[in-house]
């Protein structure tokens, strides 16, 4: 974990700004197709990678990512239980839209249903029921934002940080010798450029 | 590089149970217990418009999600089988059908064209299969890192 310093800024600012975007009444839309939950894990990566001053790996923007999404899914619980509590009318919004779409029931099941739902309704059950849920998405979909970040941002960022290095004139023989190194071990085939960012899984019995 | 996909497989796993979820209200109407179809609509209800022409029907029931949706958890959860079994590493060509499903959501939203469920879900499938492979990378990276960093503490631990 060479850039934890950087990894608690990362996360609240990309947590913060994907959980207030998933609650907020109209833009919240966006997250019909994980919009912003991807733009938080994605968000979190850009910051990481260009705050860094060493290379990042994959997994420590999974991690940021991580962190981030489960803020953001905390954020968005706390708000959608704030909603049930001002409007709980809503809910019955719900019940008759869920009717509403063929969703076909018996005339016995309806009591036991909206029964059912009334007790989902209550802040506090909906909260402890749904929290796991909302997390768990955010935080898969945080993670993957974050990956893809990671794939678009870091190559750029540590290009960036080598010319800095070169530029700053500070001691870069060590990383000059990895690097070559490196660029030895795939002109013989040993290993891919993409291997940098994707190291392959070893082989069974290697 | 050490093999231990145990935080995969666990990811994988709860990928597979949000499949579960949104062919839920087909299983309940099966089942006669409407209210796990119910609870699967409102559960997925922050994360879908649920628009009864845009998503697929099964025994009678819509899915939980629209056939985007469908086809971008699916294949996370395809993607990460693929990246549990296979040993290739992906080359940049996997952002391809990140971009195209970005693309053609873009493009709906903005009215310039209108794609089928069958093409969304495609697009979506693309989506998830890259991503859940990447995401699986990302898993197994995260648990190095982690693994490498409690060896570390402990050893100080332990020397102290």
């Amino acid at each position: 974990m060479e850039n934890k310093e950087h990894y608690l800024k990362a996360f609240l600012i990309a947590g913060l700004v994907s959980g207030l975007l998933s609650s907020l009444p109209i833009i919240s839309i966006g997250n019909c197709c994980c919009l912003w939950m991807l733009f938080g894990g994605g968000l979190s990566a850009w910051l990481l990678s260009g705050s860094a001053k060493k290379s990042v790996r994959i997994g420590e923007s999974a991690l940021v990512g991580l962190f981030s999404g489960l803020l953001a899914g905390m954020i968005f619980s706390f708000t959608e239980t704030i909603k049930r509590i001002i409007n709980p009318d809503q809910f019955q919004l719900v019940i008759e839209t869920m009717r509403s779409r063929g969703v076909s029931l018996p005339p016995e099941m309806e009591d036991y249903l909206s029964q059912a739902l009334n007790l989902i309704a209550h802040p506090g059950l909906f909260l402890i029921g749904l929290l796991f849920f909302y997390l768990l998405i955010f935080g898969i979909m945080s993670i993957i934002g974050a990956v893809i970040g990671f794939s678009i941002f870091e190559p750029r960022f540590a290009l960036k940080r080598k010319v800095k290095q070169d530029s700053s004139g500070e001691a870069i023989s060590q990383p000059l010798v990895e690097l070559s190194k490196t660029q030895e071990i795939i002109k013989e085939g040993q290993m891919k450029k993409t291997d940098l960012y994707f190291p392959r899984k070893e082989k069974e019995g290697e | 590089m050490e093999r231990n996909p145990l935080g995969v497989c666990v990811v994988w796993f709860f990928s597979g149970l949000l499949v579960l979820m949104i062919f839920l209200p087909a299983i309940s109407v099966r089942l006669g217990y409407f209210l796990l179809g119910d609870f699967a609509y409102l559960a997925f209800m922050p994360f879908c418009h649920q628009l009864m022409e845009r998503s697929f029907d099964l025994f009678g029931a819509k899915l939980g999600v629209c056939a985007r949706c469908l086809g971008i958890y699916l294949g996370i959860f395809l993607g990460l089988s693929f990246f549990l079994l296979s040993k290739k590493s992906p080359a940049r060509l996997i952002l391809i059908p990140i971009f195209f499903m970005l693309t053609d959501g873009l493009f709906n939203a903005l009215g310039i064209i209108d794609s089928g469920n069958i093409i969304r879900m495609v697009l979506g499938l693309g989506f998830g299969i890259s991503s859940g492979w990447l995401l699986g990378y990302g898993i197994m990276d995260l648990e190095q890192i982690l693994g490498t960093e409690f060896k570390e503490r402990w050893r100080i631990r332990n020397i102290t």
